[in-house]
């Protein structure tokens, strides 16, 4: 159906009295009904609706507006009105019909003086106006509706501004529009302010029962965007707004000269800028306006295992092998909330970047954020960015969208190191509240840390500690004395891969690491007290720094405390007639010791035990460990005593016989079961004896008896340097070797790199 | 007059009910442990010791040959192949069981002389009580049968000629668990003859353990690889320097050794002899054939002239030449100088004079 339009514009010459010469000012708030302008004559008048473009003048703006009919016309304080004028259209089914108005001068000063509107000249069919062509008549109390805003107005204002970050200072005239759009989220907006403010006018309706109407100040950052070729300034900014009750709105300056919707809205749009060079800034702006907000909050729910997760690694630092779900909401706590409104929300994850996945594990690891927000479990509408790459010693990842509230969202924490650490963060535009902790904090520390020393509680309270990181305080075996094991708790908590598995260790108990390619094992070893891990080629790393190159805490950073050291153990022919050495210039802790190696062929020549006790022997040395006394003698000039009853040169005696003689306090001294003991001599001193010899060339012959048989079991670490067995004073015939000088094998022990050895 | 006496009789059994549910919180066991009712499990009030085994039992297979991992032979250099079958992951758990233990006996040690308080201690056993589980793995008898070493050469993986090895030394026990503890071992060789066939170059071998085709029900069922050794061998030339035909021979003796051909190891051992003769290797060798021969005092003599050749090279009063000391003493033991006075002899002192 066509429909007809009637524009008759006609000018309103209302009283000459009527206008005062200075406009006064409204004291306190005063809504303008308009009412009913008149009724068509047409049968369908369900769909009438008004008009009214307003003229008026306050202290900030100009504008014209439209009202339907019945919407109440809201002016704040301190709104100056010089004019009102207007037209009222009507529009019905088939014609829009519309009418005129002006009210010059302030009608309004106060809400006993509310306007009347009157005087319309109607210019059109009287046949719209039954009682003929009378324009209606706006009394105080009536009521209009406004369905649509449209208009235009200039602003000047003097304003300093600096778009280039010169020191340029000028007036300026700025100029802002206000549009019509029928859309909920128009965003007309004006730049008021300098380079990196801007103050946004909008307007937005919803259905017929929505004007929302302010001027705020937006603060924008531009960005430099290039492609390579040129490159231009952008800006887009998230902007919440939440406006105060009217009476703080007032009092910090909000300016609203329309009354506003309730609970606020939430409006977008685009802007350009023009610079002063010419140049053009787009941009995106999306404000959302909270009046009168309701009370929300942002939930965060942990997951159940929150407070005992202990952090897990892979098999490299990308897999992610633990994650931590958690749950978020926005919950309207108080008042209405609106409904199509969306909170902001950012979980940002501040992570470790430990290499490898574990202490030694893989040797030489690469730095990566030890914990991530993954894709997986996170909640699509979050959008994720991390630095992972960035080369930033601390990495980070956010997870950042808009939710309804009642609307939940998670956040999946993937974590990718057995010693990771950070802190999970929780932004939101309201306040947040994690579930399970009064203490009103935003974040959470992963894994739960209440000391805040980056070990999991859970791991704390289960190895019943709760210790400085960086505390290396073993102590046992108590050893010589030294605590530690030159791994601090936290390098004990992260853990090792010892062949394969995962294993954190014990931070009162000492450790040692052995690499053992040729599955030797460590024999009798254990006997140390010492907690023996096996590592597997890749789980430790060669470094230089000390004779031994092989270090365990190969991926050691955060609350380490220096290079630790695996003993090497290999199969080696030794081609001088001994079994086994510890390989190194000096006897004491592992770093000294750049192999332990012992010659299988020649230990399993000597029996099926003897690998075992050589093994655990060269290990010994390897952590601190002396022999009993000094070196054994070799027997010169020997003789023994035939049957004859004389003395004979022994077969190859004569000289240095290359016979050895078991001196007392020396190698073969002590307890006889003792791992650290030469096991046999030939010979030792006896009064009485069918052999002797002497020590030195020059020196006496000493008279004595071939060394024990045996067979000697070395099956422990001694305690004590007094001889027993064959060393017994009550030994048959006297002591063989005596009381040891050092002896108290089990009390040399030093696993500790990072402190000096006790000598004996 | 009745009422009260209600009120009175309810009162009285509603504290006795409330008198005995106090008294079964603050003494049923998990109130005593301060921990879980499901996890007490004895009477100390303590969690139960909880085994767990992260990871399935795995062997850990090593392979050397001649005693290296990476070595450089002529053709014609026999190779003994040793291959090691362990079980660290089960040795792991053994030593961290066991350091748990001496935790828990610390703690009450340490409970005993004031140390620490009672919360403390019961909280160190309760962490001692976590033990590992130990993945003890059950080879099947006769495993070196399931033993394959795959030789490539080192450039053309594709290449994988079978060296012709045969197994020399068996290992004291044909069917074996390894428990953490025990570890096994047998040793393969490559005789001089058939090392003189092989093509020069740089070989890459691994040992592999498949017993997923013929293992019994109760063995473990796998397959596991070694790391590589790197054989790199040279074709031998018309004459080798000395030290490297010392150590030839050397390489020979001790594959005869370990075949139990003394004869043929003694003879290698003394051409390494005649080519360094303060060589305390060859002469060790040569004590070792002679006293598996019988001769011992030719073996004595040996080991004396390694132990004079090791007392002239030795600059480290540290090393002991402990395998000839035992050797000697064995054999003074076992072969004493004809003419020696009987044990338990009271001999009288030697003359003074030299």
């Amino acid at each position: 159906m066509s429909r007809v339009l009637a524009a008759l514009a006609l000018s309103l010459a209302l009283a000459a009295g009527i206008a005062p010469k200075s406009p006064p000012t409204l004291r306190d708030d005063v809504a303008v009904p308009l009412q009913d302008v008149g009724k068509t004559n047409k049968p369908d008048t369900t769909h009438r609706q008004a008009r009214i473009l307003l003229d008026y003048q306050e202290t900030r703006q100009r504008s014209w507006e439209t009202k339907s009919l019945g919407q109440l016309f809201h002016f704040g304080r301190d709104t100056e009105v010089r004019s009102l004028r207007g037209m009222i259209v009507l529009e019905v089914p088939d014609e829009d019909l519309l009418h005129s108005f002006e009210v010059p001068g302030t009608p309004i000063s106060a809400p006993a003086q509310s306007p009347r509107i009157t005087g319309w000249n109607y210019m059109g069919p009287s046949k719209m106006f039954p009682q003929g062509n009378e324009p209606a008549k706006l009394e105080v109390g009536d009521r209009a509706k406004l369905v649509q805003c449209t208009g235009s107005a200039e602003y000047r204002r003097d304003q300093e501004y600096n778009d280039k970050g010169l020191a340029e200072h000028s007036k300026s005239q700025w100029r802002w529009y206000k549009t019509t759009r029928n859309t909920l989220g128009s965003l007309p907006l004006t730049q008021l302010g300098s380079n990196t403010n801007w103050s946004m006018m909008f307007n937005s309706q919803d259905g017929l029962d929505f004007f929302r109407y302010s001027v705020l100040p937006i603060p924008v950052t531009e960005k430099e965007v290039s492609d390579g070729k040129s490159s231009s300034r952008e800006f887009s900014e998230d902007v919440h707004l939440v406006i105060p009750p009217l009476k703080a709105r007032e009092d910090k300056g909000w300016i609203f000269n329309r009354r506003m919707d309730p609970f606020g809205l939430q409006v977008s749009g685009t802007l350009e800028k023009n610079l002063s060079d010419g140049s053009i800034v787009h941009g995106a702006i999306r404000v959302t306006v909270d009046l009168d907000p309701a009370e929300y909050e942002c939930l965060i729910k942990p997951p159940d295992n929150y407070r005992k997760w202990l952090p897990e690694g892979g098999d490299n630092e990308e897999q992610v092998v633990s994650t931590l779900q958690f749950t978020g909401e926005i919950r309207c706590i108080k008042g209405k909330p609106l409904p199509d409104r969306k909170f902001w929300i950012e979980a940002r994850l501040d992570s470790s970047t430990q290499p490898g996945v574990c202490v030694n594990f893989p040797a030489h690891g690469k730095k990566t954020a030890d914990l991530v927000i993954q894709r997986q479990g996170t909640s699509p509408d979050l959008e994720l960015k991390s630095s992972e790459g960035k080369g930033e010693d601390d990495a980070w990842t956010k997870a950042t969208g808009n939710f309804k509230p009642g609307q939940e969202f998670t956040v999946a924490v993937g974590c990718r190191d057995y010693g990771a650490f950070g802190d999970l963060a929780f932004n939101c535009d309201v306040p947040v509240r994690i579930e399970g902790f009064d203490d009103h904090r935003g974040s959470l520390n992963l894994p739960f840390d209440e000391n805040h020393n980056r070990i999991a509680d859970n791991w704390e309270y289960w190895a019943s500690i709760m210790a400085n990181a960086h505390a290396d305080d073993d102590k046992l075996p108590s050893g010589n004395g030294v605590d530690g094991d030159g791994l601090s708790v936290y390098e004990e908590y992260r853990g090792f891969k010892c062949a394969g598995v995962h294993t954190r260790t014990a931070p009162f108990y000492k450790d040692l690491f052995i690499h053992d390619p040729g599955n030797l094992g460590c024999g009798l070893f254990r006997a140390s007290g010492i907690t023996v891990h096996f590592v597997r080629a890749g789980e430790f790393s060669e470094e230089e720094g000390a004779e031994n190159k092989y270090v365990i805490n190969c991926n050691r950073a955060y609350a380490t405390l220096g290079q630790q050291h695996l003993l090497f153990v290999r199969n080696h022919t030794f081609a001088d007639g001994s079994m086994g050495k510890a390989e190194g210039p000096n006897i004491g802790p592992p770093k000294e010791t750049s192999f332990v190696s012992v010659d299988v062929a020649k230990c399993r020549a000597r029996g099926p035990d003897r690998l075992a006790s050589t093994l655990a022997h060269e290990l010994g040395h390897g952590c601190n460990l002396w022999h009993h006394g000094d070196a054994n003698y070799n027997a010169r000039d020997l003789m023994f005593y035939g049957t004859d009853n004389a003395w004979h040169d022994a077969p190859g005696g004569a000289g240095d016989s290359g016979r050895v003689v078991a001196a007392g306090g020396a190698q073969c001294s002590g307890v006889e079961n003792c791992i650290m003991r030469y096991m046999r001599a030939n010979f030792y001193a006896k009064a009485g004896g069918p052999w002797a010899w002497r020590e030195t060339p020059e020196g006496d012959l000493i008279q004595g008896e071939l060394y024990p048989a045996g067979p000697f079991a070395r099956t422990l670490f001694c305690t004590d340097p007094k001889g027993t067995g064959i060393n017994d004073a009550g030994y048959p015939g006297g002591s063989v070797a005596g009381n040891a000088i050092r002896g108290n094998c089990l009390h040399q022990f030093q696993v500790n790199d990072l402190k000096p050895p006790k000598v004996p | 007059m009745r009422k009260p006496a209600l009120i009175f009789g309810v009162v009285a059994a509603t504290v006795a009910f409330v008198l005995i549910v106090i008294w079964y919180v603050q003494h049923r066991p998990a109130a005593r442990s301060g921990k879980s009712q499901a996890t007490a499990s004895d009477s100390t009030g303590l969690p139960a010791i909880v085994q767990t085994a992260r990871l399935p039992p795995e062997p850990d297979v090593s392979l050397d040959i001649n005693n290296k991992t990476e070595l450089e032979v002529h053709q014609g250099t026999p190779l003994l192949l040793t291959i090691r079958l362990a079980n660290q992951r089960a040795a792991n758990a053994l030593s961290t069981n066991a350091a748990r233990e001496a935790i828990a006996a610390d703690a009450r040690e340490q409970l005993k002389a004031g140390a620490i308080t009672a919360a403390e201690s019961q909280a160190r056993e309760a962490f001692s009580r976590q033990r590992e589980g130990v993945p003890t793995l059950v080879l099947p008898p006769d495993w070196p049968k399931s033993i394959h070493v795959q030789v490539r050469r080192a450039n053309d993986p594709a290449s994988q000629p079978d060296w012709p090895v045969s197994l020399l030394v068996a290992p004291a026990k044909q069917a074996l668990a390894l428990d953490g503890t025990a570890t096994t071992e047998a040793t393969w060789g490559l005789s001089p003859e058939a090392a003189a066939l092989l093509a020069p170059g740089s070989w890459q071998l691994a040992a592999i353990l498949d017993t997923i085709a013929d293992a019994p029900a109760d063995a473990w069922r796998g397959h596991a690889v070694s790391q590589p050794v790197i054989v790199t061998i040279k074709p031998r030339p018309a004459s080798l320097p000395v030290a490297e035909a010392e150590q030839d021979a050397l390489e020979v003796s001790r594959y005869y050794a370990a075949a139990g051909q003394w004869d043929n190891s003694l003879a290698a051992a003394r051409k390494a002899a005649a080519l360094i003769p303060d060589s305390i290797e060859a002469h060790t060798l040569i004590g070792d054939a002679l006293s598996a021969g019988g001769d011992k005092r030719g073996a004595m003599k040996a080991y004396q002239t390694a132990m004079a050749a090791f007392q002239k090279q030795n600059k480290d009063p540290r090393h002991v030449a402990d395998y000839l000391i035992e050797r000697m003493h064995e054999l003074l033991l076992t072969a004493p100088p004809p003419g020696l006075a009987p044990e338990g002899t009271k001999a009288p002192p030697p003359p003074m004079k030299r």
